[in-house]
């Protein structure tokens, strides 16, 4: 599989409540953080070199704070010092805001083909209590540009699982998603993160986490309504119109694929090794001003990890765990060795075995990591 | 030191009589310890102790003081604990002694643990000096008490000695009456060496110390001793006595107490009652031990994770040396594996042995229900004695069951008295006394079930007099109770370390209130998960742990698949320290929240 390059960029317009990425508010270390990524670049460019890539991702943060013509540069060094396939993926997030006309225009003509635009909800007051700063009108306007420029791989983000909504709010927020007919939809589940206001707020009862039964339902309705108008379901969060127009990258990091992660906090994988960078943007910045490299730590990951990381990755997926795989890293024949537990799995429809292929069914994708967690168990014989 | 110059005497009393403030007073007359060096009860150096204020060793301790007849004289004071839990103690004490000071609360008068210590002390043929303590207290009453130690101990009131050791009163004609009046003690320092283990303490560095009575002959280091019980042979490295730190001597003779180091690394072979002799010339009989405790409480104690096992083995021999009224036997269960049945003198003693172990030895382990020792009597007559639900037979085999009473003794404020009155109602009190000690305080006397005490009754007695109730007790006799044991099945198996003893009437109220706290506590699986309570095969309680439905995370963003993957690895390690029964897994604390049965309902 070729490789991918995911570039971090950490500038927000303001700090989500529930976000924990790697960013930050402050727009004065936007020059700083770029030189240091062209310095980052620079440096890991050669130990990368004997990869070819197909895809390159933009994240954040919010990369489309960046004027035009620097996301140009940067696409611009990048194809200059990777080698990059033919027709690759580049992507890049966008959160909903009044665009220059020229914006996406520019962003065509070096070659981004797919935006992944933050929508999150299409209902003001979601948007309000997610500390979300764009409104209803910059989301249409946002999505319109892009579709003008010739971008027309476009993937909606949306949060679901709110405090206090329930599943027929939700379900109007598919709805309204569905009748933009994106080419793929990343619905998430809003999640607590440790240290987050809202997770603080939700901890003092101030915010009311939905039931575990509600997010269930949420789950099972997101994919089944989604399967249900064409707008495929291939991962847990990510759905898309058609094979062409599942996220080439993420795909990347579900099937053990190497990555390059450049930017605060990003993370790089190849040949069982895994590496990241400072978090931090004025952290990173210092160690690339100095001339190091700003990787935090790395870990090899061992059989076992290997092995555990193979399984819950792939059994997010639609396609399943290949068994075949497994069992050339891990040594372990799950079919013998597991076979109560899946033969438990498959009786009550949790799970199907498809062409060496242990794929989980909806409802069992709804408890994934437990699964995941049980069949990494090694039985003790 | 000659003979004649030496004095073995140990303070005896009810608990809170001053026993400790009044060695304070003995340490500090006769300048044992410098002012810098002193704090209040200073015996009681264990941190638990402190805490509690309370003492939970027995402690020795060496003065030295200049009579009024100009001679020195070596005083061994042991300071005892007053708790009834702790008299094992009280009477290991005993046996290196010629004399107490039985000490007799002024404003309290005799009380259960005075008359029972007395007796201890008249069993060992001691000389019995009485002392009325704490006379500075407005509510003192001595003549009360006086009579008291007349009509209930059969002493002679004008022995009596007055003091009052918080404010140093009587202090110095105290010192002067041990002189007068306890005899030194006998023994011949050339003969064979009798020397008897009274105690003993683990150290890391120089292994068991023994603290030691010598009855006859002389240790010095340098010496092959030998152990009656264990023959087990040590060269001695150092001999010494206590001061306020051990203090090392030439040698130990005949009538001295003091404490032996000889690289004894093997725990087991030290075995306090057991006698020291020397490998040459040794003696031909031991000295008489001591008799075994009789243990009223049990429960399992089992490591966190089987891992831990010997770690907790080491543990109890060693904790075992200090304390030698723990008895344990190796336990093994179905759901817990394995782990040792102990044995403790009541509650008070399990509730510093657990704490103990975990603070000293620092391991994380998994206690089960206290219970009682039951008596049966089986159809075919055979009569059993069952301290562990695990061997209770089928009801169906049962003719008798008897469980064990006690006394208790319980004083409250009038205004609490309903409340407590119904409290000792609902745990099977019987046989109520009330007797208005003041217009405003109660004491309360009943007979109870021992078992009935064991869960919860010191918080609720707590709690219903807003903390004002006292209680002690006083194990009494068996008696004829309808007895079932209650299996708790998880997911329709029986997990044998939940199981207990307990009165019919009461069977149904307790397996809800298990059912209920493991609900809080055990994990969701992907399955619906029922709770039981079952007499044999009669359920009497349920609940049921409804599946999860949702664990998948949303996002795995950014390529941090690490975290993610460290989430699930903490999941798994967490699975390990759970035990599986069947295919459902129960937390450590799901076997702790049990036994706080009635807290929060
Ligand atoms: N007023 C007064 N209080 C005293 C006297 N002697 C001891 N006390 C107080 O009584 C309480 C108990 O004293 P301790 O010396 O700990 O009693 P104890 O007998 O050693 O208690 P245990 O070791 O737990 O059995 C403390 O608060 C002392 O300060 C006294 O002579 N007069
Ligand atoms: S815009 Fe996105 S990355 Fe930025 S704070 Fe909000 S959620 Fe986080
Ligand atoms: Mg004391």
């Amino acid at each position: 599989m070729h490789a991918g390059i995911y570039l971090h960029v950490p500038f927000c317009s303001r700090h989500c409540p529930f976000c924990d990425f790697a960013i930050t508010t402050d727009y004065r270390l936007k020059e700083a953080w770029k030189r240091s990524i062209l310095e980052e670049i620079k440096i890991r460019a050669e130990a990368w070199s004997s990869f070819s890539y197909d895809t390159i991702y933009l994240g954040g943060g919010t990369p489309s704070t960046l004027p035009a013509p620097w996301i140009e540069e940067l696409i611009e060094v990048l194809k200059n010092q990777f080698s990059i396939e033919a027709q690759p993926e580049i992507t890049i997030e966008v959160n909903p805001a009044d665009f220059d006309t020229n914006f996406f225009p520019d962003l065509a003509s070096i070659g981004v083909n797919r935006i992944s635009l933050g929508i999150q909800s299409f209902d003001s007051e979601d948007l309000e209590l997610l500390g979300r700063d764009h409104s209803l009108a910059q989301v249409f306007s946002t999505y319109e540009l892009a579709q003008q420029a010739g971008i027309n791989n476009i993937s909606i983000d949306l949060i679901h699982g709110l405090p206090a909504r329930d599943l027929f709010h939700w379900e109007k927020q598919l709805e309204r998603a569905a009748q933009l007919s994106p080419t793929h939809i990343s619905s998430y589940a809003l999640t607590y993160e440790p240290g987050t206001p809202f997770t603080k707020k939700r901890d003092k009862g101030e915010l009311q986490e939905i039931s575990e039964e509600l997010q269930s339902e949420i789950f099972l309705f997101t994919h089944r309504y989604l399967n249900k108008v064409g707008i495929q379901g291939y991962e847990v969060s990510n759905f898309a119109s058609s094979t062409e127009t599942r996220s080439r990258h993420n795909q990347k990091y579900w099937y053990g694929a190497p990555y390059l992660g450049l930017g605060p906090g990003a993370h790089s994988f190849t040949q069982g090794m895994r590496s990241w960078n400072l978090r931090s943007t004025p952290a990173y910045i210092h160690s690339l001003e100095n001339g190091i490299l700003p990787q935090e730590s790395n870990e090899e990951l061992n059989l076992e990890q290997q092995s555990l990381e193979l399984l819950f990755l792939s059994l997010r997926t639609y396609r399943g765990l290949d068994l075949n795989q497994f069992q050339i890293i891990s040594g372990r024949d799950l079919l013998v060795e597991k076979r109560i537990m899946i033969d438990e799995l498959l009786e009550k429809r949790w799970a199907e075995i498809r062409e060496n292929h242990l794929l989980l069914t909806l409802e069992g994708l709804a408890v994934a990591d437990s699964i995941a967690v049980n069949l990494s168990e090694i039985e003790p014989n | 030191m000659q003979q004649e110059n030496i004095r073995n005497f140990s303070i005896i009393a009810h608990i809170d009589h001053g026993k400790s403030t009044l060695a304070d007073r003995l340490i500090q007359f006769t300048n044992t310890v410098t002012d810098r060096e002193f704090k209040d009860q200073l015996l009681d150096n264990m941190d638990i102790e402190r805490e509690r204020g309370i003492t939970i060793k027995s402690q020795a301790i060496c003065l030295n003081y200049t009579a009024k007849d100009g001679q020195t004289y070596s005083l061994n004071l042991i300071d005892t604990p007053g708790h009834v839990d702790f008299s094992y103690e009280v009477s290991r004490s005993l046996k290196s002694c010629e004399g107490v000071l039985l000490l007799v609360d002024a404003a309290q008068g005799v009380e259960a643990q005075t008359v029972s210590n007395l007796y201890l002390a008249l069993e060992h043929d001691l000389e019995i000096i009485p002392v009325i303590n704490k006379i500075d207290m407005p509510t003192a009453d001595i003549d009360r008490a006086r009579e008291a130690i007349d009509s209930e101990l059969g002493l002679d009131p004008d022995d009596a000695v007055l003091t009052s050791a918080k404010k140093g009163i009587g202090i110095e004609d105290l010192l002067e009456t041990i002189i007068a009046r306890i005899p030194p003690p006998k023994g011949d320092p050339e003969a064979p060496l009798k020397s008897l283990i009274f105690d003993s303490k683990y150290n890391a560095f120089r292994g068991a110390i023994i603290h030691t009575r010598v009855f006859d002959g002389t240790i010095k280091a340098g010496q092959w001793i030998k152990f009656f019980t264990s023959e087990a042979e040590y060269k001695v490295e150092e001999v010494g006595v206590f001061k306020l730190t051990m203090e090392k001597t030439k040698e130990l003779k005949a009538g001295q107490v003091g404490y032996i180091v000889a690289g004894i690394k093997s725990v087991s072979e030290t075995k306090v009652g057991d006698t020291i002799t020397l490998v040459e010339n040794p003696a031909e009989e031991p000295l008489a031990g001591y008799k075994d405790v009789q243990p009223v409480v049990f429960s399992s104690i089992y490591p966190a994770s089987s891992d831990n096992y010997q770690d907790l083995t080491d543990a109890l021999a060693k904790l075992k040396l200090n304390d030698a009224s723990l008895v344990y036997q190796k336990d093994s269960s179905v759901s817990l594996g394995f782990g040792f049945r102990c044995g403790f003198l009541g509650l008070l003693h399990m509730e510093i042995i657990q704490e103990r172990l975990d603070r000293e030895f620092d391991i994380a382990m998994v206690t089960t229900a206290p219970t009682v020792k039951y008596k049966l009597t089986l159809k075919g007559g055979e009569e059993i004695e069952i301290d562990n639900p695990l061997n209770f037979p089928d009801p169906s085999q049962i003719e008798i069951a008897e469980e064990p009473f006690i006394h208790a003794e319980i004083m409250v404020p009038d205004t609490y008295l309903g409340a407590i009155i119904n409290l000792c109602l609902e745990r099977r009190g019987k046989n109520q006394k009330m007797n208005y000690i003041s217009p405003k305080r109660v004491e309360l006397s009943y007979d109870i079930p021992l078992a009935e005490i064991l869960f919860e009754f010191y918080d609720q007695l707590k709690s219903r007099s807003s903390g004002y109730a006292s209680f002690s007790y006083e194990p009494t006799d068996y008696e004829a109770s309808n007895l079932v044991k209650v299996d708790i099945l998880v997911n329709g198996e029986a997990v044998d370390a939940l199981s207990f003893i307990v009165h019919k009437d009461e069977a149904d109220a307790r397996a809800r209130s298990i059912c209920k706290k493991l609900k809080k506590t055990i994990p969701k699986k992907q399955f619906k998960i029922p709770l039981q309570g079952a007499i044999g095969s009669k359920i009497i309680a349920r609940e049921t742990i409804s599946a999860f439905r949702k664990d998948v995370t949303a996002k795995c963003y950014g390529g941090d698949i690490t975290r993610k993957r460290k989430l699930l690895e903490k999941q798994k390690e967490g699975k390990k320290k759970m035990r599986m029964v069947g295919s459902v897994e129960i937390p450590q604390d799901a076997f702790l929240s049990v036994l706080r049965t009635d807290s929060d309902e």
